[in-house]
């Protein structure tokens, strides 16, 4: 199977004192549903800034699609929903104009029916309810039709309904695509990940679903 | 018969007015987006500093300021890029520091404290033909600067991670915007005051994010609210006599007072 994401004892801190990252290496293949666990501070959503070349290592290296990252220049190959609190609440624009600035009507046409945003289109992306904003989040990461989807935080702050939804769709649409998720939400994940990186423990691992269970305790500091 | 004869004297402030206000609401939205309204202040205080050592040397005092202030805004950039400290500081940093200057070197010769603080309060009718022009290429460089980056504008102002995968450079896009920023608010300087050029940046622009319906909407409406403020603002002035760019600053709230009552309406009649 093809390495979509390969990392090579990667290190990475912000402060000189304190290595957020250190010597990290795994492999993500394609098809995977791949998630990042781990309790606050422990460097999942640093790992998909590296991943993403927002910030940059201090050690190791980072290949996507087998080309190292500072090589790499298929960005449309890649699919990111941010933390869906990043966005300015100042910002006017509609999911009109949004999903127009990515691609032509004709093309965003099966995202607007996929996810259900027919009713969305004229309202400012700002005042739309957490879940409604997710899905448009969700839409422009897929209308360029990526190869690789990666997520961070996608359930926080959804109602139970609104996470059902979200989980359906991303379930639906890792069947001919990579998914790399960021989450805190355990049960999501016990459920949908094909392997689970887990960042925050003395020496990080990867594990299986089924292997998951016996971990959690260790890494969360539950007695 | 005195109107019209007025407004042909004040004609080359107008224009030039108009150029400078339309300008400054575009930058103004985008200052707005990325919570930089304080900005307008720290500029405005900053190119103080440099007026008043324009002075001292003898040098034009606004091609000065821009060359000046074009340098302040790139090194304010610089250090809110570093997020070593919050931007609201480093602008109140800007802020005390211009002022600080322009009040010692005022003191330095004598009579440069009366041509130094006349900037205070600037006047549309102190507009000369030169500083027309130059209103004319600071705008043409907007608008083109806006025109040219709308759309990259657009994603740097939603969420700049986003913006960096679709290969934006949100680094030179935040560059030329706070830039064409600095730029404009040294010639608001002159047509409305130090005092008031934050304003000119700042009113249309958070009239305009109240009432717009979408991304495009407020950069027109911002426009649009600058220009009537200009005009109604000259021609109130002319009729009563009194100082134009209080006039026109005064429309500007008015205009954000009632669009403010209108929102507040419209939000009660859907509950």
């Amino acid at each position: 199977m093809q390495e979509v994401i390969k990392v090579e004892s990667l290190t990475f801190r912000y402060s000189p004192e304190e290595p957020l990252i250190e010597d990290l290496s795994f492999s993500v293949y394609e098809g995977e549903f791949f998630c990042v666990v781990g309790p606050n501070g422990a460097g999942k959503s640093t790992l998909l800034k590296l991943l993403l070349g927002f910030l940059r290592p201090k050690a190791g290296k980072i290949f996507l699609f087998g080309k190292e990252l500072s090589q790499f220049k298929e960005w449309k190959k890649i699919g990111y929903v941010p933390q869906r609190f990043s966005v300015e609440r100042f910002w006017t624009g509609t999911v009109e104009e949004l999903l127009r600035k990515v691609a032509q009507k004709e093309k965003v046409g099966w995202v607007i029916t996929f996810l259900h945003l027919e009713n969305l289109l004229k309202r400012q992306f700002v005042k739309l309810s957490g879940g409604e904003q997710q899905k448009v989040l969700l839409a422009l990461a897929l209308t360029e039709n990526p190869s690789l989807l990666i997520l961070d935080e996608p359930m926080t702050g959804l109602d139970i309904h609104v996470q059902e939804h979200i989980e359906h769709v991303l379930k639906e649409i890792s069947k001919d695509r990579t998914v790399v998720v960021v989450s805190h939400d355990l049960g999501f994940v016990m459920r949908n990940a094909s392997r689970i990186l887990c960042l925050g423990m003395p020496e990080c691992r990867v594990v299986h679903p089924e292997d998951f269970g016996q971990i959690i305790r260790e890494l969360y500091g539950l007695h | 018969m005195d109107f019209i004869n007025a407004l042909g004297f004040v004609y080359e402030g107008v224009l030039a007015g108009l150029l400078i206000a339309l300008s400054c609401s575009m930058v103004g939205v985008y200052l707005l987006m990325r919570r930089l309204s304080m900005l307008g202040a720290g500029i405005s205080h900053s190119a103080f500093g440099g007026i008043a050592i324009a002075f001292l040397l003898g040098l034009d005092p606004t091609l000065f300021t821009l060359f000046y202030v074009a340098l302040v805004s790139v090194l304010l950039q610089f250090l809110m890029d570093s997020k070593r400290l919050p931007s609201d500081t480093i602008l109140s940093l800007f802020f005390s520091l211009g002022t600080a200057l322009a009040v010692i070197v005022s003191a330095m010769k004598e009579n440069l404290s009366t041509n130094i603080y006349s900037y205070l309060f600037g006047s549309l009718l102190a507009v000369s033909k030169e500083e027309l022009y130059v209103s004319l290429f600071v705008f043409l460089i907007t608008a083109l600067a806006f025109w040219l980056k709308y759309d990259q504008l657009f994603w740097v102002l939603f969420n700049e991670e986003i913006a960096k995968l679709k290969g934006i450079n949100t680094t030179l896009i935040n560059y030329l915007f706070v830039l064409l920023a600095g730029m404009n608010i040294v010639l608001s300087i002159k047509v409305a005051g130090l005092l008031l050029s934050a304003s000119f940046v700042a009113l249309p622009s958070m009239t305009a994010l109240l009432i717009a319906g979408s991304f495009f909407q407020t950069f027109l409406l911002s426009a649009v609210l600058s220009l009537l403020s200009v005009l109604l603002g000259v021609v109130i002035s002319l009729i009563f006599n009194i100082p134009p760019s209080g006039a026109i600053v005064m429309l500007m709230v008015l205009f954000f007072i009632l669009c403010f009552l209108l929102h507040a309406y419209k939000a009660r009649k859907r509950l």
